[in-house]
């Protein structure tokens, strides 16, 4: 843990840097503007000298300098969680800077240090791409990967589209808010489903059952809409245990896992999970009921937790992500680094993090008449994970319960990341 | 009040909903422990007897004697989850 004073001064102003590469700065404002609400001047109507004083005497959130493809905006905690969220679902946001004091001396913006710092974000960028950093520091860039007309980045990233197994014969459990199961894109597959909630049917009334049901075992590509399920001849079986409006206890989820496993499922896909703090007791009862699925064949896959805000507070795992016989999920941006949010395995008397997955800017199924939508959260890296297990489970009939969780332990690409934040790496396909 | 006379006692009836776990090598069915369960004050939700995990509610002030019953090795409060609002990009 770095020490406190070691810390750069910071000035509370966020840079952003905006892909530029349209040179079109009306777009890049807009688009900043509809993903995070932070009202945008351009730099433009300041005429050719930017000064920094000019842009905080005037109403704008932020100023985008239309040379550098940069949006300098104003201190506010809540314009910072907007930035933060913005990121996860805009593309064309590049990465998202603290300003360090020591770079803006009195307050203005030189032309050399604005030009610098773009070119600083720009080699960056270029060098993840070429996979050589080694520690890039706090800042978030994209992409080594991103989405394309066959397939959501997700699915490039864990190596779906080249595996030879698509899930077929192995059944996933996904425990949460249910499914849209008038969705079109899983029009004739066979869903096994049933709701632990009591007056609510299995139909997904919030969203995130049905996005996470997707990434598990969405349908491969077609003319509509790319591949963005990782194993779509997987039998799905929806148990529906949070509501309509997200909630639910611990006891309904192991009813859930108790289903589960009677139904014969291999993978069980749980993207939730309750704040913890360090030094908190594991849960006894989601403990019991991991050991005894896998004993039985069954493998839990759970959510790390989105609570932290990193670089400055890595919070610790969710329960029951930090049991030690749940197989744990981190979340990771196109640039393959932990994702800001994603909760890490800082405490040494609950059980580690297993693995990392895409987790940001995910698109996947989202109920009628939405159809799609983009989500960020360890959340939706959690059915990746689910996915690529069940592509091992068909491949050997061996790989079940603790041989399935080595098996995707060791195949895990490394990311040169603290295991605290990755796990053993990036799930890879079989 | 009146000087001298002692507060009124108020006894807090909180139920809470718990999970009962059960030693490994309980029988299965479990269905005499549940009942010894029942007897502590449990109000039973279901019995999972593959998970040896029993889910109710009972008043706080018995969750003592629910966890002294032979064949329990843990009660817990049911915990909460929430998930964020529908339009929260973060999930």
């Amino acid at each position: 843990m770095q020490p406190y004073g070691n810390r750069p001064e910071l000035t509370g102003r966020f840079l952003v840097t905006m892909d530029d590469t349209d040179q079109d700065p009306g777009a890049a404002i807009r688009a900043l503007h509809s993903a995070s609400g932070i009202r945008v001047a351009s730099s433009a109507d300041y005429g050719a000298d930017v000064v920094a004083t000019q842009v905080f005497a005037d109403q704008a959130d932020a100023v985008y300098l239309n040379d550098f493809g940069i949006a300098v905006v104003n201190p506010s905690e809540d314009r910072a969680s907007s930035l933060q969220r913005a990121a996860a679902v805009q593309s064309k946001i590049m990465s998202i800077e603290q300003e360090v004091m020591m770079y803006a001396l009195g307050g203005i913006f030189s032309e050399d240090y604005v030009r610098g710092f773009r070119d600083g974000v720009s080699s960056l960028a270029q060098a993840t791409l070429a996979g050589d950093v080694q520690d890039a520091g706090p800042s978030w860039v994209r992409p080594a990967f991103d989405d394309s007309e066959t397939a959501t980045w997700g699915i490039q990233a864990v190596g779906a589209p080249g595996s030879r197994y698509t899930g077929a014969g192995i059944k996933v459990a996904v425990l949460d808010t249910g499914f849209d199961l008038q969705h079109p894109d899983f029009e004739g597959r066979d869903i096994v489903s049933r709701s632990f909630i009591a007056g609510e049917p299995v139909q997904d009334g919030n969203g995130h059952g049905t996005h996470c049901a997707g990434t598990a075992c969405g349908p491969v590509g077609t003319a509509d809409h790319p591949r963005y399920g990782v194993a779509p001849d997987a039998t799905l079986h929806v148990g529906k245990v949070l509501s309509d409006r997200g909630s639910g206890a611990s006891g309904g989820v192991i009813e859930g896992i108790g289903w589960a496993i009677t139904e014969g499922c291999t993978i069980i896909s749980m993207s939730l999970g309750s704040p913890t703090f360090v030094g908190q007791p594991i849960s006894v009862a989601y403990e019991r009921a991991a050991q005894r699925a896998l004993a039985q064949g069954s493998l839990i896959v759970a959510a790390a937790g989105n609570e932290s805000s990193r670089p400055y507070r890595i919070a610790p795992l969710g329960s029951p992500g930090n049991c030690p016989s749940v197989f744990t999920v981190a979340a990771i941006d196109q640039g393959l680094r932990v994702a800001t949010f994603s909760s890490g395995g800082t405490d040494p008397n609950a059980g580690a993090l297993e693995i990392a997955a895409p987790g940001v800017n995910v698109f996947s199924s989202s109920p009628m008449p939405q159809r799609y939508r983009r989500l960020a959260g360890t959340s939706m890296a959690t059915p990746h994970v689910a996915g690529v297990a069940a592509l091992y489970a068909e491949s050997d009939p061996a790989l079940r319960g603790d041989r399935l969780w080595q098996r995707l332990e060791q195949t895990a690409r490394s990311l040169d990341q603290p295991a605290r934040d990755v796990g053993n790496g990036l799930t890879q396909a079989a | 009040m009146k000087a001298g006379t002692a507060s009124p006692k108020v006894i807090d009836m909180k139920t809470v909903s718990v999970l009962v776990v059960v030693a490994d090598e309980e029988q299965r069915p479990m269905t005499p422990l549940v009942d010894r369960m029942k007897t502590a004050g449990l109000v039973v939700t279901s019995v999972m007897d593959d998970l040896g995990i029993v889910r109710g509610s009972i008043e706080d002030r018995k969750l003592a004697a629910l966890k002294a019953v032979p064949g329990v090795v843990d009660v817990e409060e049911e915990e909460a989850i929430k998930l964020p609002p529908p339009d929260d990009p973060i999930q």
